[in-house]
């Protein structure tokens, strides 16, 4: 278990996380879901070590990979050279061509698509070797039939080699297509936590009444 | 729909550099043209001369061993004072976007040199020093300032989130500076060398003609002033603005392989 204990947390005046507990399982993918401000991308910052903290315990995740809401891609360089320049790895032909990624290795990022710029960012992070991904909404403002197939690249580098995995996301269906359990968060407090077996997947209106109504 | 086939490109793209070409000739000829009305007008060499006067006293500078010695001693003292400024530049730039402090302590004094008027600190540094390390001291300070401040903007514009992105990762310094903050500065960087250069030249003449620095462009011009020989001073002008424009286009043009990826913008 990965535990983070008695969180504080704020912006100057504003509260985000006050004495805030919580613990995800190793090797499985846990989707926080909650609506914008509810301290989601804050929370995966403080992992990250990206943001300061005022109080409480956080596990030090390093080495951790991070799938950004935007792709945080190098302009200046070619997909190939954006995967070096993270991982230090020279050889990636392979992992290009399953990625879908070989034809456009060499092309610079401004002259490949969107939906080839998430899965450059989704390789990225699964070729960078950490026992952790975080993900911030990575599938955000993509149309339907994109993100499906994103998600589908994504669970194909899953469950090639399991990892700890924690998801923010504000869409309850992404939420139930990617994660074993399901927390949502509001105001920087759980009001729902779920398993999502795959067997018996949660139904989307428990997450959305818990959405709305906390 | 509208469509174009080989031949008809390339004859558009043939008339469009025709175009490119015909708008400065036509400005430069125009300028010609009021110089010449100009110089009948006032009927005295000394104070007009006819630009055919000014051409055939260039061709002749052209022919002269000083003037090419001068010349030389010119592009030298301003590339050599044009280099510091910009290292010195770069390095205060980059410590002051890595230390804050140091950013804090810093801007007052670039912003007192960036207000100091051009012609007193020649006057001063003529005082102090030799002329030829006046010239090259006075384009330092006037120079490095908007060097600074070009490049500090320059490093303030790469995205906050590629450094958090760098710094999850794990990415090596060397590595982040060698591939992404200086590929990312090269444009800006490339700019501002380019009209520092030229605006350099024009700074260090103007302390080489006040501090009367020997075998330079600024002496030769001083020299034409004393004895009124104006078409001298317009063709020695004249050279300082051509090599000026030269050394900005030379630059603008051999870069522009180095950030083709810039034509268009990427969301990162």
């Amino acid at each position: 278990m990965i535990e983070i204990k008695h969180l504080d947390k704020a912006y100057g005046e504003k509260e985000v996380y006050r004495d805030f507990s919580f613990s995800f399982r190793e090797n499985t993918v846990t989707a926080i879901l909650g609506e914008s401000g509810c301290g989601k991308t804050t929370l995966l910052n403080i992992l990250a070590g990206l943001t300061p903290y005022q109080a409480g315990e956080v596990p030090d995740l390093t080495p951790l990979s991070f799938i950004f809401q935007t792709d945080r891609l190098l302009p200046h360089l070619s997909v190939r050279d954006n995967l070096w320049f993270v991982t230090g790895k020279r050889e990636l032909d392979d992992d290009l061509r399953r990625a879908g990624l070989y034809e456009a290795r060499d092309s610079y990022i401004k002259d490949i698509s969107g939906g080839q710029r998430r899965r450059v960012s989704i390789l990225r992070a699964f070729l960078y070797p950490a026992k952790t991904i975080l993900m911030d909404e990575p599938f955000l403002n993509i149309d339907l039939k994109l993100k499906r197939e994103l998600m589908d690249f994504y669970l194909s580098y899953y469950e090639g080699g399991k990892r700890t995995a924690l998801f923010v996301t504000h869409d309850p269906d992404e939420a139930l297509y990617l994660s074993a359990r399901v927390v949502v968060l509001k105001a920087g407090r759980i009001v729902f936590d779920a398993e999502n077996p795959k067997n018996k997947p949660l139904p989307r209106e428990a997450l959305t009444n818990a959405l709305i109504n906390g | 729909m509208k469509r174009t086939d080989g031949k008809h490109a390339e004859a558009s793209g043939a008339v469009k550099i025709l175009f490119n070409m015909l708008y400065p000739l036509i400005t430069v000829g125009a300028v010609l043209l009021v110089w010449y009305l100009g110089s009948l007008a006032a009927h005295s060499a000394i104070v007009l001369p006819a630009p055919a006067a000014t051409l055939e006293r260039l061709l002749g500078l052209l022919r002269a061993g000083e003037f090419w010695r001068s010349f030389a001693n010119t592009l030298l003292r301003s590339l050599f004072s044009f280099c510091l400024s910009f290292l010195l530049a770069a390095g205060l730039g980059v410590s002051s976007r890595l230390f804050g402090v140091f950013r804090r302590l810093i801007e007052p004094l670039i912003a007192i040199f960036r207000a100091l008027p051009t012609v007193a600190v020649i006057l001063l540094l003529v005082l102090w020093m030799s002329p030829g390390g006046a010239a090259v001291a006075v384009a330092l300070l006037v120079i490095m300032p908007t060097l600074y401040a070009a490049l500090l903007s320059a490093l303030d514009n790469i995205d906050q989130p590629l450094f958090d992105m760098c710094r999850v990762f794990g990415v090596k310094r060397s590595r982040i500076l060698g591939r992404m903050i200086l590929p990312m500065l090269l444009p800006e960087v490339i700019l501002t060398l380019a009209s520092g250069l030229s605006l350099n030249l024009k700074l260090l003449v103007a302390a080489e003609v006040l501090s009367n620095t020997a075998h330079s462009l600024g002496a030769m011009m001083n020299a034409a002033k004393i004895y009124f020989d104006t078409a001298e001073l317009l063709a020695l002008t004249i050279v300082s603005v051509v090599a000026a424009v030269l050394m900005e286009w030379g630059i603008k043009t051999a870069a522009k392989p180095l950030y083709r990826w810039k034509d268009a913008g990427g969301r990162v």
